[in-house]
Formats: C-alpha cells, sequence, structure tokens
C-alpha cells in the first residue's frame, strides 16, 4: 500500500470526523497499528479536531456534573435532593448575558459581537458627523464674526479721525 | 461484567471527573452548536459519561480518554436527534475557525466540513447530495483540515 497516497487521500480525516464507512473505519485502525507514519498523521488531524472543539467550547451548568454522578451511580434523584436551583438559574443568566456582550476568542485576533452593537457603531458614526459638522459650521461662523469685527473697529476708528479733523 | 467495589466506584468517578473537567466545555459546546438546545445537549452529555460509567464497568478500563473518542461517541447519540431540514448556520464555522481561515475555504469546502461536522452526514451521503465523488469529498474535507491546520500555527 502507498502509505503517502493513503494519508493524502481523506480518509483519515473522513474518519475522524467520523464520516468514513465502516470498512475505511477498520482500514484506519489496522494501519494505524501497522504503520507510524499513518499514526503521526492520524495525531496531527485529531489535534486539528480538538482545536476547533477548543474553539468553540462552551462551560457546562455547574450542577450537571452533579446530576451525571447521580445517573452513572444508580441513584434516584428525588425533589428534595435537586441540585439548588439557585446555581442554575445564576449559570443560565450569566451564560443568556454573556450573549449580550463581546466575546472575544481566545486563540484568534477575532471578536464575536452582539448584532445589537452595530446599532452603537452607526450611531456613533452619525454623531461624529454631527459634532463634526457643527464644530466647523462655527468655527466659520467665529472667524467670520471676528471679520466683521474687525472691519467694524477699522470704521470706528476712521470715523473718528473723520471728526478730530 | 466486572463486579464493581466502593473503591472501583471511586476509581471510575475519579477518571469520568477527569475527563468532564477536560472535555466537558468542548462537548457540551459541540453539542450546543448542533442541537441549540441546552436541555437535549446536557442529556446527551449525560448519556455519554453514562455510556463510559457502563464501558468502565464491564472492562475495568478507564480510560485514556481523547476529544475524537469522545466527539465520535457524541457523534453517535446526536444522529437520530439532528433535523435533516435545519438550515446550515456558517456563523458556527466563523467561530470555529476564525474568520480569516473562513473566508479562505471555498464554498465546496465550507459545506464538507459543516455537513460532516454539525450535521453527521458521511462521505457517501455527501457525495450523493453534492453529485461529487467520494474521492473528492475526501480530499475537499483534506483541504478544509489543511486550512485550519495553517491558521492554527
Amino acid at each position: 500500500m502507498e502509505i503517502k497516497e493513503y494519508i493524502e487521500s481523506g480518509i483519515l480525516e473522513a474518519y475522524v470526523i467520523g464520516s468514513a464507512s465502516e470498512q475505511e473505519v477498520q482500514d484506519v485502525l489496522r494501519y494505524k497499528e501497522q504503520y507510524p507514519e499513518i499514526n503521526i498523521a492520524l495525531n496531527e488531524i485529531e489535534a486539528d479536531m480538538e482545536l476547533v472543539a477548543q474553539n468553540m467550547a462552551v462551560p457546562p451548568p455547574p450542577t450537571l456534573w452533579a446530576k451525571i454522578e447521580n445517573e452513572i451511580d444508580g441513584l434516584v434523584i428525588v425533589p428534595d435532593l435537586k441540585p439548588a436551583p439557585k446555581v442554575e438559574e445564576e449559570y443560565r443568566s450569566t451564560r443568556n448575558n454573556d450573549q449580550q456582550f463581546i466575546e472575544v476568542e481566545g486563540s484568534s485576533s477575532h471578536m464575536r459581537i452582539h448584532k445589537a452593537w452595530r446599532w452603537v457603531f452607526a450611531a456613533v458614526f452619525i454623531l461624529a458627523k454631527i459634532f463634526l459638522g457643527l464644530a466647523m459650521y462655527y468655527y466659520f461662523e467665529n472667524r467670520q464674526a471676528k471679520e466683521q469685527i474687525q472691519e467694524l473697529k477699522m470704521e470706528l476708528h476712521n470715523t473718528s479721525r473723520h471728526y478730530e479733523r | 461484567m466486572v463486579q464493581i467495589t466502593h473503591q472501583a466506584i471511586q476509581v471510575r468517578n475519579s477518571a469520568l471527573q477527569e475527563a468532564y473537567k477536560k472535555y466537558g466545555g468542548m462537548l457540551y459546546g459541540y453539542l450546543l452548536s448542533v442541537l441549540n438546545d441546552e436541555a437535549k445537549a446536557e442529556k446527551v452529555l449525560t448519556a455519554i459519561f453514562d455510556e463510559l460509567s457502563k464501558a468502565i464497568e464491564q472492562t475495568g478500563e478507564c480510560g485514556p480518554y481523547t476529544w475524537c473518542g469522545l466527539y465520535r461517541m457524541a457523534k453517535t447519540k446526536l444522529l437520530p436527534l439532528i433535523d435533516d431540514d435545519k438550515e446550515a448556520d456558517h456563523t458556527l464555522m466563523v467561530f470555529a475557525f476564525g474568520r480569516k481561515m473562513y473566508e479562505e475555504m471555498s464554498d465546496l469546502q465550507r459545506e464538507v466540513f459543516y455537513e460532516s461536522y454539525y450535521n453527521g452526514k458521511m462521505v457517501s451521503e455527501l457525495a450523493t447530495k453534492l453529485n461529487q465523488s467520494e474521492e473528492l469529498i475526501r480530499k475537499t474535507l483534506k483541504e478544509a483540515f489543511l486550512i485550519l491546520r495553517r491558521g492554527g500555527n
């Protein structure tokens, strides 16, 4: 078997992502034991998949582990033993609140921003334009006023000299 | 079946708790992105650990657990719950890959990865759906992974 060709075929990726056929899965499991190159390639792809999952990780509710433990220990959950609803509520409200804020991806330089922010950005942009317009308007108004005062002063000066004569 | 003692229960629970600490968030995030339902995601996550627990009772082996092993287990449990008519939400991929890597992908690469990862489609199913050969689907999947690796390094 051409190992390089096998690795290049994409069968390993299909296996890791869970889209390979039963026969392909059996082949991959057999070949990874026989050929170290295939095992190395497989480990690399699995690391890539883990990276995707890390980017999408969401902390489970704090009470979930207790539920799972109860389940695996075969305990019957009676209403009184239900995990504190307050903790659950806090978690849910935190998760809901989280969705209102900017969430920064840990491993990349991208930001995840709630859609509502676009209106804030649009408003800031429009306000900035209005302030710029007003600033320019008052600047020119002020300059014009100063020029007029200067002209009036000159006129007054000329008039007073005229009367002095 | 291996008789489980009190000490064995402790060992089992500690192994499972370790796996939960390491992969619980990743599993829950994946389940949420596919199901978009917290209650269902919790149920599937519980079922996964229940199955792991049973496997320990039967074999006496506690791991080691890998992300891909747990992911494939999750996928098996998810398949009956996936809604085939659901519209593809590619923002999930933008978050998973990052925008730069997502934009680097061709439409086919995006669709093949999305359908495989989030909709549990097999290579053969994708080949039929997209009217392409299985060979091309696998190659496309490989290319998507290569883009992911380039961006990750």
